[in-house]
């Protein structure tokens, strides 16, 4: 879809009209999708947040500024949301799904390892895709996020470094710092199947 | 491969596609982030399931129909009412009292009701819309799927709170308390 495209279907979408929000989804969705699934390394809990986030785009489309890009803003919410996601499953670890690190706390991971994600056992039998959930959940949440957001939003530091508030020096070292903690953990994983 | 701190914003910015002059180390730096960048990326890909993106757009379909149902709701709340002032500012009143004198005598006989109140067809359109939703949810809950609850939770508490009950509440006939 080129900008001129994109522009005429978010005019559409704030004029209330469901084939362009059908369109929005079509085209960001799986994208979406695929970002919240890496961030909760839930196939439930992304399911569930795509669906709050069509919703939430439906109430602030108005408020989009049509001279900026469409995807770091649609992002930046995607990500809020991800952050309210995970301080509400901080504050009730009962009643979550979702158990992601802060630095200090219990990481993702552990809780994907555990039994009480019967749920998604099922769904995560691609092998590939549970070492990879597993890689991420052991970066510290701001990296994982930096990370995901530059992948699934193609966003640039720049723009990541305003959605996280901080120099564009810190996104890098932080995503390097990441990636390559990634690297060598999906290497390993390799090795360990082969 | 150890680079100065300050080296990072520069190589961030470069690879925003500023022009930057990196030093022979910050472009090693950068081509590491960059193969990095490639190599973990295609790993991060998921596809969603299938069957997600039709449910999702389900219920934005729904959520669309009943915002447009309420507004529609509204706009004629609104124009009953400006009806009933119309009508309140017409209505021939007591010789010697001003236009409006004679709209607020006619106004304080009309109950509050009267003028807040829905059309019928819109509010049952909504009440159809939710019994769609919790219909839905049934089927899911019988079927044991694995039903994203907690946004369908919430957009049946959004609707819910859309309906108000003075709009369900029947008319009390004028002059009567409730």
């Amino acid at each position: 879809m080129d900008p001129q495209q994109l522009r005429a279907v978010i005019a559409a979408a704030r004029a209330g009209r469901e084939e362009a929000y059908r369109c929005l989804l079509a085209r960001f969705g799986p994208r979406l999708y695929g970002y919240f699934f890496r961030a909760t390394g839930s196939h439930h809990d992304a399911e569930d947040l795509l669906g709050e986030m069509m919703l939430r785009l439906v109430r602030s489309l108005r408020r989009y500024d049509d001279r900026g890009r469409f995807e770091p803003w649609l992002f930046s919410i995607a990500a809020n949301l991800v952050r309210d996601r995970i301080r509400r499953a901080r504050a009730s670890p009962q009643a979550a799904t979702l158990d992601a690190d802060g630095g200090e706390g219990p990481s993702l991971g552990e809780t994907l390892k555990g039994a009480e994600r019967p749920v998604d056992e099922g769904l995560l039998r691609d092998e590939a895709g549970r070492a990879v959930n597993e890689a991420l959940a052991r970066l510290d949440e701001r990296s994982r996020q930096m990370i995901l957001l530059r992948h699934f939003a193609g966003m640039s530091f720049k723009e990541i470094a305003e959605v996280f508030d901080c120099p564009v020096g810190t996104v890098l070292a932080r995503v390097h710092r990441g990636l390559r903690a990634l690297r060598r953990m999906l290497q390993a994983e390799d090795e360990r199947s082969q | 491969m150890s680079v100065p701190n300050d080296s990072f914003g520069r190589v961030g910015r470069w690879l925003d596609g500023e022009d930057v002059r990196l030093s022979p180390q910050e472009r090693a730096l950068a081509d590491e982030i960059r193969q990095d960048l490639g190599a973990v990326g295609s790993a991060l890909d998921a596809a969603p399931p299938p069957g997600v993106l039709h449910r999702v757009h389900g219920r934005l379909s729904r959520r669309l129909r009943r915002r447009s149902l309420a507004g529609r709701a509204l706009a004629g709340a609104a124009l009953a009412a400006a009806a009933v002032v119309l009508a309140a500012t017409l209505w021939p009143g007591q010789p010697g009292r001003s236009g409006g004198q004679r709209a607020r005598g006619a106004l304080a006989e009309v109950p509050g009701e009267w003028v807040v109140e829905s059309p019928p067809d819109a509010l049952d359109a909504q009440v159809e819309a939710l019994s769609e939703d919790i219909a839905d949810l049934q089927v899911a809950l019988s079927l044991g799927d694995d039903w994203p609850f907690e946004t369908a939770v919430s957009a049946i508490e959004d609707d819910l709170e859309s309906v108000r009950p003075d709009e369900i509440q029947p008319l009390a006939p004028p002059g009567e308390p409730w």
